[in-house]
C-alpha cells in the first residue's frame, strides 16, 4: 500500500513526463536564484516560441532556450529534444513552473534537469570594462563595415544610412552624450516602442547604445539620464522588450553583445567583423539594430571623449 | 433511411486502419451501419449481413476497397462519406510524410520510376562504381567526383555510349540540362544555344554572359576536365555534339575546350562541321585553326564566345553593359597611387577564369607569376608570397588540401586577399565572385568583408588599392545579383560581368 | 535509347554525396532523392572489388540455396553416448581437442590452460599442475580444434580421450557431431578449474552419469534435439545463454527412459539431481545439434555460407562452406554486458567457446527476440533484443523452416549467414554469450553481447574471390 502512494506522489512531481531534457548551462543570475533553497520561487510561463520559453519570476524575465539562441545571465540553455520544439509541447502561458530539487517542472509536459549544467558568465558579467584611451578607430571602422555589408535591409543602420527614417535619425542625434538630461530623455522617449517586432527597433538601438555606456570603465552622466528615461517610458513597449531594457540598465546583456563590445574595446578588426556577424544573425532585424546602437554608442564616445 | 455502397478499385489500406475508420464513422449521429473494408470474403459476408451488398460489392476482390453506409438521411450520408474520404487520405498522406530513406541507387530504381539522372559526388574511389550502377539502371550521370582513373573513365563513357546515355564527368562541376542547374551552375534563360564544355567555371561565365546579353540556353553539357585528353578522346563531347545535332531547340552550338591533343582536336572539329549548325568554337589558349569554313566561328576567350553566340542566336549585334562606377574609382585611385604600387594580384576561385586572366596578360607581353602555370619562367617559387604580377588559383590542391573549395567556403580566400592588398607593391586586386547553385549564399559579402578590413588598414597607411571583381551570375540566381553587386560597389569594387573585361582593365593599369 | 531523348524528359534526380547539390535541386522543385549513402565494406576498395566480382553469380546463389536447404532439412537426434577416443574421428591418446580455431599452448588464455591441466590430470597423464604444464608444453600432446573433428565444446571446450561424449546424428544426411556432457556452473573444467572436486566430478560423470544416460537412450529411438530446440524457442529460450526450457524438455523426454532403464536407485537419484540442478545442461546438446546441422552444409563448392563461428579465447575463427577446411581468424573481442556483483571489466576473458555454433545455425543470438527476458542478463531493453534479431535477416540467405519467433508473427529465424552480405552491409552477426573470468578456474562472471571481428569475413571474401574467379 505504501508503495502505491509513494508511486502516485512520485508521478505528480517526478513524472512520467511527456518530455524531459537536461540543461547545458545556467546563466549566473538564474543559478543564484534557483540554488537558494529556502526562497520560494514564483515562476510562471509568460510566452512560448519554437526555441524559447519566457518565464516571469521574482527577479524579472528569465528564459529557457535551445543552444543556437546563445547565452545570457538570465538564460537556461537546454539540450534540444529530437523532433520536438517548445511549441509542439503545448505548454500554456500562465501555467506554473515548479522548482523541485534539481529540476524545473512544467506540469506533466516538460522536466528540465539542471544538476549537471555548467555556470555561464559573459565577459562583461565577469567584470571586463573597455577603456576610452584604448579604443581603436579601426575597430569601429570594422563595425561600420560589418553593418554596411551584413546589416538587414530594414535594420536601423540601413535606414539611418539611407536617410530614410527621420524619427530614428533625430532621436539618435539627440542621444549625443554631451546633451542635457531633457534632450536625452526625449530621445529615449522617441525610441522606446518605435517600430514593429517583438523587440521594437528603437528598443534595440537603445539597448545597443546603453551597452556601450554601462560597460565603459568610466561612468558618464548620460548613462543615468538614459536609464531614468527607460524607466519612465517602459509602458510604451511590450513586456519582453521592456525586460530586455531593464536588464540593460543592470548591465545584463546577451552573449553576442558582450562579445562584440569586447572585440571593439580590446581586439582586432577581424574579431570585430566576426562578432558583428554573430550578433546580426539574431532575430530578423534585432541583432542588426542592437549592433547599430553599439556603433552609435562608440562613435559618440570617440567624438566626444 | 438511405444507404450507399461504393467500391474503389486498387486502393489498399491495412485492416487495422480501416477498422478504426469504421469505428469512428459509426459514432456519427444518424449512422446506423457502416463497413469500410477490403473486398475479402469475410468482409463481403458482413456486407451482406448488414444488407448493403451490391453488384459491385459482389464483384470486388481483396484489392478493392468497399465502403458501405446506412444513414438516417442524405445529409448524414454525405457527411459520413466526406469524413471517410478525409480519414483515408490522411492515412495515405501520413505514410508519404514519413519519407523513406534510401541508401542505394538500386533501392530507388526497384521501387520508383522515372529517376533518370544520377548526381554523384562521393569520394573518387567509390565514384566509378556508383556511376556504373546508375548507367546499368538506365540513368544519365552527372559525376562531380574527381580522382577517378582514366581507365574507369573510359569504361564508363563506353558503357554510356552503348546505352545512349549521357556520362558527364568525372570531374564535371557544371551542367544545365533542360534548364535545370546541376552542380555549380547558374539559373539561365532558356533559348536556342547549346553548349558543350570541359570547364566548370568556363561554362558558368559563358552561360551567364549569354543570359545578360538577352539570349538563352537549350542545354549546357559538362564533359569533365579530362574528356579531351588523348586517351579519353573526347568521348562525351562527341556524344553530346551528336545529341545537340538532333535537338531541334538548338540552333547555335558552342564548344568550350582547353587545348586538346591534335588527334582529339581533329575529331572535335570534324564533329563541329558535321553539325550543320552555326558553331562558336572557343579554344582557350590555343591558336586559330585554318580552313574550317564559315559556319565555325573561332574565339579565344569566354567573353568573345558568349557575344558571338548571342549574336548568332538573336540575329543582331549585342554589347555588354559597361560599369558605371569604373571611371570615378579609377581616377580616385590614380590620384593616390604610390610609385611602388606596380602590380596586379589576381586571387581566383575558378581555375579557368584564372587561366583566362593569365592569357590576357601573356598576350600583352606582361610578365607574370602563378601557381597554375606550366611555363617554367612563370612559376611562383614561394606560393605563400606573391611576386610581381601574380595570379593565384585558390581552388588548386595546394590551398584546398583538407579544406573545402573557396567556391563553397569563400572566407578561405580572405586572408590572402588582405595580404595582397596590404603589400605595398600591389596596385590592383583582381578576383572572381561566382553566384548560382552550389555557391555560398553571400559570396559578395564575404569578399566585401576582406576588402573592408584591408581598407581600414590601408587608410592608416595613406594608401589605396583598386579593387576589381568579375561578378559571375544572373539576375535569376538565388543570391540576388543586384544586391551582391551593390555590396561589392559599396566596398569599393569596380564590378564587371566578364572576367575578360576585368583582366583587361587590370592589365591596362600596370602596362608600361 | 539515345541521349537526345533526354532533352524531352522531365528530370528526376538521385543524388549521392554532397547534400548541398540535392538541396539546391529541391529548392527549385526538382524531384530529388538524396541517398543516405555509405561506402560498402567499410570503404575498403579491395573488398568492394571482391564483392562486385562475387555478386550476381548464379552458381553462388544456387550453392547458397542448397546450403540453406540442407540446414533446413537436417535433423539432429541424440542416439548414443560413448568415450571420445572410441568415436571422435582423428582422436588419439595424445590428442586434446579445444574450442575455437587452431592455437598453441603459448597463446592460450587462462581458462583454456586450466581446463587442459584438469584434463591431463583426469586422464592420469599428470599428478599436479606443474607436471601437467610441463606435459602440455612439451609437444607430446596434440592440440586440435573440436570443429575439425566434428565436435564442439562450450567455453574452453576441452575434450580428452577418456571423456564421454554425446553423439548427435543428422538423420537426413548421415553425419554425426560430438560434445561433452555439461558439468554444471561455477568451478568446472570448462572455465579452467582443475581442483580435486572438478576431477572427482568428471570421474563420476564418466562412471555413473554417462552410462546411466546411455542405458536410458537405448530404450528410446533417440531424442530429437532439433525438435526440442524448436519448442524451447517458443518457451523463452534461445538455446545459447538461456537453456532452461530446453533442459526441462530434455529431462521430460529422457525421464521415462531413465526409469525404464532400471538403474540402481542411488545412481538414478544422483543422475536426476545432477541434471535437474543445471539449467544449462541442454547447452552441449544444443551445440552438438547445430554442429550436426551445419556440417551437412559444409563443402558446397561455390557457397559463401558460414558453417562455423568459434573462439578459443584469443582468436575468433569462421569457416565457410565453399572453402572447406580453412579458418579465417581475427582477434577475439571483449563481451559487453552485465557482470555479476563484485566483478569488473578487468576480470573478463575475451570471447571463448564453440557455442557460437548456435548463432551460426540460426538460433542463439539470432533468436534473441524469442527470449526477450535475456536482456536481464546481457543488458539493454526488450526493444534491443528484437532489433538485433531483426537485423540478422539482412545478412542471411533465408529463414529457418523449423525455428520460428512468435513475436515476429512466427517468422523463421535468420538462417545461413552469407559472408558477402556481412561485408556489403557492414552488419556483423550478433552473438550473446557468457563471460569467463580470465583467471583459470573462477567461473562465469557475467553475460553479454559480442560480435565476430570484421577481419574474419574480410579475409574470407578475399579468398572466396580468388577461388571463384578463374
Amino acid at each position: 500500500m505504501h508503495l502505491k502512494e509513494e508511486a502516485f506522489e512520485r508521478m505528480t512531481v517526478h513524472g512520467p513526463f511527456e518530455f524531459s531534457t537536461d540543461a547545458i548551462s545556467l546563466g549566473i543570475n538564474i543559478k543564484r536564484y534557483l540554488i537558494k533553497p529556502f526562497l520560494k520561487k514564483n515562476l510562471k510561463v509568460h510566452s512560448v516560441y519554437h526555441n524559447v520559453i519566457n518565464l516571469e519570476s521574482d527577479i524579472g524575465l528569465l528564459s529557457l532556450v535551445t543552444p543556437e539562441i546563445g547565452r545570457m545571465a538570465t538564460y537556461v540553455v537546454v539540450s534540444p529534444i529530437e523532433g520536438v520544439d517548445f511549441l509542439t509541447m503545448e505548454l500554456k502561458p500562465e501555467s506554473k513552473c515548479i522548482v523541485e530539487g534539481n529540476k524545473l517542472i512544467f506540469d506533466k509536459k516538460l522536466s528540465v534537469n539542471f544538476k549537471a549544467a555548467e555556470e555561464w558568465q559573459g565577459i562583461l558579467d565577469k567584470g571586463y570594462r573597455w577603456k576610452v584611451e584604448e579604443l581603436k578607430e579601426e575597430n569601429i571602422s570594422a563595425l561600420r563595415a560589418a553593418l554596411h555589408i551584413y546589416g538587414e535591409k530594414n535594420s536601423a543602420y540601413k535606414r539611418i544610412y539611407e536617410n530614410k527614417e527621420k524619427q530614428i535619425i533625430e532621436a539618435v542625434e539627440k542621444l549625443n552624450f554631451k546633451n542635457s538630461k531633457s534632450i536625452i530623455s526625449s530621445a529615449v522617449y522617441s525610441l522606446i516602442g518605435l517600430g514593429p517586432g517583438l523587440t521594437p527597433t528603437g528598443d534595440d538601438v537603445l539597448t545597443g547604445v546603453l551597452s556601450v555606456i554601462t560597460s565603459c570603465s568610466e561612468r558618464k552622466e548620460a548613462e543615468k539620464f538614459i536609464i531614468d528615461g527607460i524607466y519612465e517610458n517602459l509602458y510604451r513597449t511590450n513586456y519582453i522588450s521592456g525586460n530586455m531594457l531593464i536588464n540593460s540598465t543592470r548591465n545584463i546583456y546577451h552573449q553576442y553583445i558582450q562579445e562584440l563590445i569586447f572585440a571593439v574595446g580590446s581586439e582586432t578588426p577581424e574579431k570585430v567583423m566576426e562578432a558583428s556577424k554573430s550578433l546580426m544573425k539574431i532575430g530578423a532585424t534585432s541583432g542588426s539594430d542592437i549592433a547599430a546602437g553599439i556603433y552609435i554608442g562608440f562613435v559618440n564616445v570617440l567624438e566626444y571623449f | 433511411m438511405v444507404s450507399k455502397t461504393i467500391v474503389k478499385s486498387n486502393a489498399y489500406f491495412d485492416s487495422v486502419t480501416l477498422m478504426k475508420i469504421s469505428g469512428d464513422i459509426s459514432k456519427l449521429n444518424g449512422v446506423s451501419e457502416v463497413l469500410v473494408g477490403m473486398g475479402t470474403e469475410l468482409n463481403k459476408e458482413s456486407l451482406k449481413h448488414i444488407g448493403l451488398m451490391s453488384k459491385e460489392g459482389e464483384a470486388s476482390n481483396p484489392n478493392d476497397l468497399i465502403i458501405g453506409i446506412k444513414a438516417a438521411d442524405e445529409h448524414v450520408l454525405n457527411v459520413a462519406l466526406k469524413n471517410i474520404e478525409k480519414l483515408l487520405t490522411n492515412k495515405s498522406r501520413k505514410k508519404e510524410f514519413k519519407e523513406k530513406s534510401y541508401e542505394r541507387i538500386e533501392e530507388v530504381v526497384s521501387e520508383k520510376e522515372g529517376y533518370n539522372m544520377a548526381v554523384i559526388s562521393v569520394p573518387g574511389i567509390y565514384a566509378a562504381r556508383e556511376a556504373k550502377i546508375a548507367l546499368n539502371n538506365n540513368m544519365h550521370v552527372f559525376l562531380f567526383s574527381d580522382n577517378v582513373s582514366v581507365e574507369e573513365e573510359i569504361e564508363l563513357k563506353d558503357l554510356a555510349n552503348s546505352k545512349g546515355l549521357l556520362m558527364m564527368g568525372p570531374d564535371c562541376g557544371t551542367a544545365i540540362i533542360n534548364g535545370i542547374p546541376l552542380g555549380f551552375a547558374n539559373r539561365v534563360r532558356r533559348g536556342n544555344i547549346g553548349i558543350v564544355g570541359a570547364s566548370g567555371t568556363g561554362l558558368q561565365q559563358v552561360t551567364t554572359l549569354i543570359h545578360s546579353l538577352g539570349a538563352g540556353i537549350s542545354q549546357a553539357v559538362g564533359t569533365g576536365g579530362r574528356d579531351l585528353s588523348l586517351k579519353v578522346g573526347g568521348r562525351t563531347m562527341l556524344a553530346a555534339l551528336e545529341a545537340l545535332k538532333e535537338d531541334e531547340n538548338t540552333e547555335v552550338v558552342v564548344i568550350i575546350s582547353k587545348p586538346p591533343s591534335e588527334k582529339v582536336a581533329k575529331k572535335i572539329l570534324k564533329a563541329a562541321i558535321d553539325l550543320n549548325k552555326k558553331v562558336v568554337l572557343c579554344l582557350l589558349d590555343s591558336e586559330k585553326k585554318e580552313g574550317l569554313g564559315e559556319n565555325i566561328i573561332q574565339c579565344s576567350n569566354l567573353e568573345e564566345t558568349a557575344i558571338k553566340a548571342a549574336e548568332l542566336s538573336l540575329n543582331k549585334e549585342v554589347k555588354l553593359e559597361a560599369s558605371q562606377e569604373a571611371y570615378s574609382l579609377i581616377k580616385e585611385f590614380e590620384t593616390m597611387r604610390k610609385p611602388q604600387q606596380k602590380y596586379v594580384r589576381g586571387i581566383y576561385g575558378g581555375g579557368t577564369l584564372c587561366d583566362e586572366a593569365i592569357s590576357i596578360f601573356r598576350n600583352r607581353g606582361i610578365k607574370l607569376y602563378s601557381n597554375i602555370t606550366l611555363e617554367n619562367k612563370e612559376v611562383l617559387k614561394n606560393i605563400k608570397v606573391s611576386k610581381g604580377n601574380t595570379f593565384l588559383d585558390m581552388g588548386d590542391d595546394y590551398f584546398t588540401k583538407g579544406k573545402p573549395h573557396p567556391m563553397i567556403e569563400p572566407s578561405l580566400r580572405n586572408k590572402r586577399i588582405i595580404q595582397e592588398a596590404l603589400d605595398p607593391e600591389t596596385a590592383v586586386v583582381l578576383l572572381d565572385v561566382v553566384l548560382g547553385h552550389g555557391s555560398h549564399e553571400d559570396p559578395a559579402g564575404i569578399v566585401a568583408e576582406a576588402a573592408a578590413l584591408a581598407n581600414i588598414r590601408l587608410i592608416k597607411e595613406g594608401r589605396k588599392v583598386l579593387w576589381i571583381a568579375a561578378l559571375i551570375g544572373t539576375d535569376e540566381d538565388p543570391q540576388n545579383y543586384g544586391e551582391q553587386k551593390e555590396k561589392l560597389i559599396s566596398a569599393g569594387f569596380i564590378v564587371l560581368q566578364s572576367n575578360v573585361e576585368a583582366a583587361k582593365l587590370a592589365a591596362s593599369l600596370v602596362e608600361i | 535509347m539515345a541521349i537526345k531523348d533526354l532533352w524531352n524528359e522531365s528530370i528526376k534526380v538521385v543524388s549521392l554525396g554532397n547534400q548541398g547539390f540535392a538541396n539546391e535541386l529541391k529548392s527549385i522543385d526538382v524531384d530529388t532523392i538524396h541517398l543516405h549513402w555509405k561506402p560498402m565494406a567499410r570503404g575498403n576498395a579491395e573488398l568492394i572489388r571482391a564483392l562486385d566480382a562475387l555478386s550476381n553469380r548464379k552458381d553462388i546463389e544456387e550453392a547458397n540455396e542448397e546450403a540453406l536447404r540442407r540446414i533446413n532439412t537436417s535433423q539432429a537426434v541424440l542416439i548414443d553416448i560413448q568415450n571420445a577416443i572410441d568415436v571422435i574421428p582423428g582422436m588419439t591418446e595424445d590428442t586434446i581437442l579445444h574450442a575455437g580455431p587452431p592455437i598453441t599452448w603459448e597463446d592460450m588464455s587462462g581458462p583454456m590452460r586450466g581446463a587442459i591441466i584438469g584434463a591431463l590430470i583426469f586422464e592420469g597423464r599428470a599428478n599436479d599442475e606443474s607436471e601437467a604444464v610441463q606435459l602440455a608444453a612439451s609437444g607430446i600432446i596434440k592440440f586440435s580444434p573440436c570443429h575439425e573433428h566434428q565436435a564442439v565444446g562450450p567455453m574452453a571446450g576441452i575434450i580428452s580421450p577418456s571423456m564421454p561424449v554425446f553423439i548427435v546424428e543428422n538423420k537426413t544426411f548421415g553425419n554425426r557431431a560430438y560434445s561433452t556432457l555439461n558439468e554444471g556452473l561455477g568451478k568446472v573444467l570448462r572455465y579452467g578449474a582443475y581442483s580435486s572436486e572438478v576431477i572427482d566430478r568428471l570421474n563420476w560423470m564418466k562412471a555413473v552419469l554417462a552410462p546411466g544416460l546411455d542405458r536410458a537412450l537405448r530404450f528410446s529411438e533417440g531424442i530429437d534435439i532439433k525438435g526440442i530446440i524448436a519448442q524451447a524457442l517458443h518457451m523463452g529460450d534461445e538455446l545459447h545463454n538461456r537453456n532452461k526450457a530446453g533442459t526441462s524438455l530434455f529431462i521430460r523426454n529422457i525421464m521415462p527412459h531413465l526409469v525404464e532403464a532400471r538403474l540402481l536407485s542411488e545412481e538414478l537419484e544422483a543422475i536426476v539431481k545432477f541434471i535437474n540442478s543445471n539449467d544449462h545442461f541442454f547447452l552441449n546438446l544444443s551445440m552438438a545439434a547445430g554442429k550436426a546441422i551445419l556440417d551437412a552444409a559444409d563443402g558446397i563448392e561455390t557457397s559463401t555460407v558460414v558453417t562455423a563461428m568459434s573462439r578459443n579465447g584469443t582468436e575468433f575463427g569462421i569457416r565457410v562452406s565453399g572453402l572447406k577446411g580453412q579458418w579465417f581468424t581475427g582477434p577475439a573481442q571483449m563481451v559487453k554486458g552485465l557482470l555479476f556483483p563484485g566483478y569488473k571489466e578487468e576480470d573478463c576473458n575475451p570471447d571463448i567457446g564453440d557455442s557460437a555454433i548456435t548463432e551460426t545455425a540460426g538460433y542463439g543470438g539470432f533468436a534473441m527476440a524469442a527470449a526477450i527476458a535475456i536482456v536481464q542478463f546481457v543488458g539493454g531493453a526488450p526493444k534491443d533484443a528484437m532489433d538485433f534479431s531483426n537485423k540478422m535477416y539482412e545478412i542471411t540467405v533465408g529463414e529457418s523452416s523449423v525455428f520460428s519467433i512468435p513475436v515476429f508473427d512466427f517468422r523463421g529465424t535468420a538462417t545461413a549467414i552469407d559472408v558477402r552480405k556481412v561485408i556489403e552491409k557492414n552488419i556483423l552477426p550478433q552473438i550473446n554469450t557468457g563471460i569467463a573470468h580470465k583467471d583459470a578456474g573462477i567461473g562465469q562472471v557475467g553475460a553479454g553481447l559480442v560480435n565476430p571481428p570484421w577481419e574474419c569475413f574480410a579475409k574470407a571474401i578475399v579468398d572466396l574471390e580468388k577461388k571463384l574467379i578463374k
